[in-house]
């Protein structure tokens, strides 16, 4: 995992270096690399501005929403083809796929700025998720674990909504809930048949899934950098992200 | 008719009805509410209709009445012109009667009323708590109403407020009337943020809201048991722990707060030891300060914090076993040599210091000069010889992992030094202590300490000797852990610098003691399909049966009585003896009976099954003894040849009211009339025989005609009677065994006619049932004896000779006597 986000952490740089280079001349596009360097360099002592107990919270809760996840999906999903985490489902669906709003893609988490943006891409996520369950919902007659199920979502999005708030971020700058709002409305044109509900339901549950399997990855991230958070991973939803992204 | 009464019925009930009406709209009384809030002011107005007859052309006023007395004027008034007021200031009483009345002088009639209530606003629900179930996810909260008002109904509203991304989200939940609790719907709640709840109380006159509750919903859950997965010992004297959350509490990685309980196993020292800790899930914890080489059990409980008064703890979880590690053992023996020449017997027990710090404990005692091992063992004791040349022995202990420093024994070969003063005293104290004293000693000699040792004289083998040492200015002590009331002998021992001196030993005994063990009861258990066994039955049971068996008995007696009553009478004077030995039979049955039941019942009074069988039992027998001696007796009676015991048994009793004359015979009997027969000529004598039957005689035997024997007599001598009447005889003769005749007659008519028929003797045989039982059908019709001459008409009697009337008639003028008795009207035969 720590290897995977430090891939990322080259990948960006090597983006950056391009990028100037293309734009500048080399020698201005190395000084802009060897800044980002210097910027993304560990900086675990900056990362204490957030709340250690706030975390400890939201990294309890997107256990909570992997657990809980698989529950919904048994409960409200009865198409015995769609199984959560099967990847030939996944392959198979992939036109399908289109049907939905895909989720952000978190960034690696290397900074004050990369922790910004990756919260509050979290926060869009968990919104994005749960207004397509709603949508859903009015389709689908709701069961307990998928109410469960949202209101951990809420509640992880108020906790990295307070997370923000506790490290002095603006949560108005990345707020663009209007955007993912009218994605959410185009999926109900999809949402036809029985089938498609069904599928549409799997693939947002199946969507979640990774999504949190992201933040869950930002969040061992966000601990390891922090002073004084020892390691408390809870094994099971980690060996189910690494079964869900096929590692 | 009817239907005039029925309108007239009608008309007083509508007339009545109509006046009630009227009497009832004479006055509109109205107040603005009829449940007010104790102490506020209340209106009250009556306004007076026209068409009151109570105030129709009559000078009135209208007064109020609260509760049956007079309100004070101060507090009406006058509204307008019929229509009037009261105000009552501050209304206090529960409930208040205000009635309106119209007054004439002195006279006022009640015209209307109305019942006012003051309540008050509902209490301020208290103690409101929540707790949230991990399992089911409910989140319960559950409040006290406090004292509700029973005729104002209070409803309840449950808010939950949580800020959810700086938006406050906020329920409402109507409880039902009734309820007290509500169960949260998981949406509305989160599980780690703060939420508040109160409950707001309503009813008509205001509302209450209680105490505003603070709190995360995960703080009020009651964890499952967590799991103590690994268990190290790392360091000496130290535990490392490694756990985990319940199954369903996995995915929390806040830190909380658990406790480790440790208690030893198997080990003289049963500490137990309780370690707080606040620690994130899965991290280790780590004891430290344990006993060395020692086991321990180990569980352990979370709560989610120790800071929350909504935290509880969960439950113990499943112990794990673990040891320390061993080290070697530690501390002093306290140890006691007796030698005796070469022999020496070594006595120790760990000192309060002492720790084994480990398992497979032996004990090793060696001397220095010469170096040898003179014993190792795992006993407490042990036995050696000694050469004259040590002074001193050492003991150690050695455990699994090392040998504890040596404990040095002083030898002490010179003995009979100064004893202690055997004025000893022993008191027992209790079942398992006894005090023991002793004297001083010669003051000669510095006394060092004593040496106590005893040992129980009762158990087989010899009981290994125990000891305790003791400091120099102790005089008593109490020995402790004796079993009740067995023999110790005791020795005390002084010891001195140079040697030990001669004990003082006695014999001790602890108090009595009740046995501990209750004896064995054996007992009958009945395991039958009936499961009938009332071994546990109670009493008022067992008083029932007995009271059921009284009444049988009683009931049996009373039977036999009257039933033995009975047959003695009858028996008496016929089969005295027989009787007098069926009475005994009888008896001695009962009596059989009565001891068997008895016994039965009293001895065994175990099972519902043998009572029964005792009743039933008692039911067969005695009727069974009954019918049987029945039975002996009628065979008796009927094969018996006395024709007395058919006379007694069936007695005859004639009723000559239901009797009539049913056939006309001859007779012969005038064999019985002996004077006749021999004195009279043969005509003389026919005429001679009759009888009179007086139809009001009540008791015709008594009459001196009748005679039984003579009537034996005459069916015997039957063939030597007149050749004549031969045939009519024999019948007579049979017919005389079924019909008894029981009169004889005629005597009806006048003599004239009667001398006529040549045998003018005869007699009737009785038509009723009792003496014709032979005879089930009805008589053939028969005819009475006409009252003059209609004997010789009757076609029956033609067997008869036909005598010629005027014989007859000579014969009535010969007996001037009968004549006399010629009766010349007999209508009534």
């Amino acid at each position: 995992m720590m290897g995977l986000c430090y891939c990322w952490g080259l990948v960006t740089l090597c983006m950056f270096f391009l990028i100037t280079a293309v734009i500048m001349n080399f020698q201005a596009a190395i000084l802009v690399t060897l800044v980002g360097i210097v910027a993304s360099a560990p900086i675990s002592d900056k990362l204490d501005i957030l709340n250690k107990d706030t975390i400890e919270q939201a990294h309890s809760l997107i256990n909570k929403i992997l657990e809980d996840a698989p529950k919904a999906h048994a409960a409200w999903i009865n198409n015995k083809g769609l199984t959560l985490g099967d990847n030939t489902i996944r392959l198979q669906l992939n036109y399908l796929k289109s049907v939905i709003p895909s989720a952000p893609v978190l960034q690696n988490i290397s900074n004050i700025s990369s922790m910004e943006t990756c919260l509050a891409d979290m926060v869009k996520g968990l919104q994005l998720h749960l207004n397509l369950l709603n949508e859903i919902i009015k389709k689908l007659a709701q069961t307990d674990q998928v109410n469960v199920l949202k209101s951990e979502i809420q509640e992880l999005h108020s906790l990295i909504k307070k997370l923000q708030k506790q490290a002095g971020f603006d949560p108005s700058k990345h707020a663009k809930d209007e955007q993912s709002q009218t994605l959410v409305h185009d999926l109900h044109k999809h949402l036809t048949t029985e089938f498609m509900i069904q599928v549409a339901a799997h693939l947002t549950l199946q969507q979640l899934q990774d999504f949190s399997c992201d933040v869950l990855c930002s969040f061992l991230s966000i601990r390891r950098m922090t002073s004084n958070m020892s390691m408390a991973e809870n094994p099971k939803t980690v060996q189910l992200c690494i079964n869900a992204a096929g590692l | 008719m009817a239907s005039v009464w029925l309108v007239l019925v009608l008309w007083i009930f509508v007339n009545a009805l109509i006046k009630v009406i009227q009497a009832s709209s004479c006055a509109q009384i109205h107040t603005p509410a009829s449940v007010v809030l104790a102490g506020s002011p209340v209106s009250v107005s009556c306004s007076i209709e026209d068409e009151c007859p109570l105030t129709k052309g009559k000078d009135f006023r209208v007064a109020w009445k609260i509760n049956n007395h007079f309100a004070p004027s101060n507090l009406s008034y006058q509204e307008s012109n019929r229509t009037y007021g009261l105000i009552i200031p501050s209304l206090l009483d529960t409930d208040t009667f205000i009635q309106c009345a119209v007054c004439e002088g002195e006279n006022c009639q009640i015209v209307n009323g109305v019942q006012v209530k003051a309540r008050y606003p509902p209490p301020v629900p208290q103690n409101l708590s929540c707790s949230l179930n991990l399992t089911s996810k409910r989140f319960l909260c559950q409040w006290d109403p406090g004292q509700e008002m029973a005729d104002l109904a209070t409803k309840y509203t449950l808010h939950i407020f949580s800020v959810m991304s700086k938006k406050v989200l906020s329920y409402k939940y109507v409880i039902p009337v009734g309820k007290h609790f509500h169960l949260i719907p998981r949406e509305s709640y989160p599980l780690l943020l703060k939420v508040e709840i109160n409950v707001t109380a309503v009813n008509v006159l205001g509302n209450a809201t209680s105490e505003t509750l603070k709190l995360i919903p995960l703080e009020t859950a009651m964890f499952d048991p967590p799991e103590i997965n690994g268990i190290e010992a790392d360091a000496v004297g130290c535990l490392n722990y490694s756990w985990s959350l319940g199954k369903s509490q996995q995915w929390l990685t806040i830190a909380i707060s658990l406790e480790l309980r440790l208690k030893t196993v198997n080990n003289r020292q049963n500490k137990e030891l309780v370690v707080p800790f606040t620690k994130k899930p899965r991290s280790k914890l780590n004891v430290c300060d344990l006993f060395h080489g020692t086991n321990y059990s180990t569980t352990m409980r979370v709560k989610y914090s120790s800071l929350s008064k909504w935290s509880e703890w969960s439950e113990w979880s499943d112990p794990k076993i673990a040891a320390t590690v061993m080290k070697a053992p530690s501390g002093s023996l306290d140890t006691w040599l007796k030698v005796d020449d070469q022999n020496a017997q070594l006595y120790w027990k760990p000192s309060e210091n002492f720790r084994a710090n480990g398992w497979n404990l032996f004990y090793t005692v060696e001397s220095m000069e010469p170096k040898k091992i003179l014993c190792v063992t795992q006993e407490s004791h042990c036995f050696f010889n000694l050469i004259e040349r040590v002074e001193k022995v050492y003991l150690r202990a050695t455990n699994a992992a090392a040998s504890s420093n040596h404990t040095e024994v002083p030898v002490y070969r010179n003995r009979g030094l100064g004893s202690v003063s055997c004025s000893s005293n022993v008191h027992p104290q209790s079942e398992t202590s006894v005090e023991i004293e002793w004297g001083g000693t010669p003051t000669s000699l510095s006394v060092t300490g004593y040496v106590l040792e005893w040992r129980s004289l009762n158990e087989m083998p010899a009981a290994p000797l125990s000891f305790t040492l003791m400091d120099k200015n102790i005089s008593s002590t109490i020995l402790t852990g004796l079993r009740p009331y067995q023999p110790y002998e005791v020795s005390i021992y002084p010891k001195y610098d140079k040697g030990i001196g001669i004990p003082c030993t006695l014999v001790a005994y602890s108090i009595q003691k009740a046995s501990s063990v209750a004896p064995v009861l054996n007992t009958r258990e009945y395991s039958n399909e009936r499961n009938g066994t009332i071994r546990g039955i109670q009493k008022k049971y067992i008083d029932i049966y007995i009271y059921i068996y009284i009444y049988i008995y009683i009931y049996i007696y009373i039977y036999i009585y009257i039933y033995i009553y009975i047959h003695v009478y009858i028996y008496i004077y016929i089969f005295r003896f027989i009787t007098i030995l069926y009475i005994q039979i009888y008896f001695y049955i009962f009596k059989l009976i009565a001891i068997y039941t008895v016994s039965a019942t009293f001895a065994s009074f175990h099972d519902w099954n043998e009572i029964r069988y005792g009743i039933e039992m008692m039911l067969f027998v005695i009727p069974a003894c009954i019918g049987l001696s029945l039975l002996v007796f009628v065979v008796f009676a009927c094969f018996g040849k006395h024709e007395r015991v058919k006379m007694c048994l069936w007695p005859i009793i004639p009723d000559p009211a239901n009797s009539s004359i049913k056939r006309w015979t001859t007779t012969d009997s005038m064999q019985g009339m002996p004077p006749f027969k021999e004195d009279k000529e043969p005509v003389l004598v026919y005429l001679s025989h009759f009888s009179l039957l007086d139809l009001d005689e009540k008791e015709p035997f008594k009459s001196d005609y009748v005679k039984e024997n003579q009537w034996s007599h005459h069916i015997d001598s039957c063939d030597e009677s007149h050749s004549s009447f031969q045939t009519c005889v024999r019948c007579d003769s049979e017919l005389d065994r079924d019909s008894v005749p029981y009169a004889t007659v005629l005597f009806d008519g006048p003599y004239q006619n009667h001398s006529s028929c040549p045998p003018p003797y005869v007699r009737s045989e009785s038509t009723q049932p009792l003496l014709g039982a032979d005879d089930p059908g009805s008589p053939p019709p028969y005819e009475n004896v006409s009252p003059r001459g209609s004997v010789s008409k009757v076609q029956r009697f033609t067997a008869f000779p036909q005598n010629p009337t005027e014989e007859n008639e000579e014969l009535w003028e010969e007996f001037p006597m009968l004549r006399s008795l010629e009766i010349t009207d007999t209508d009534h035969i």
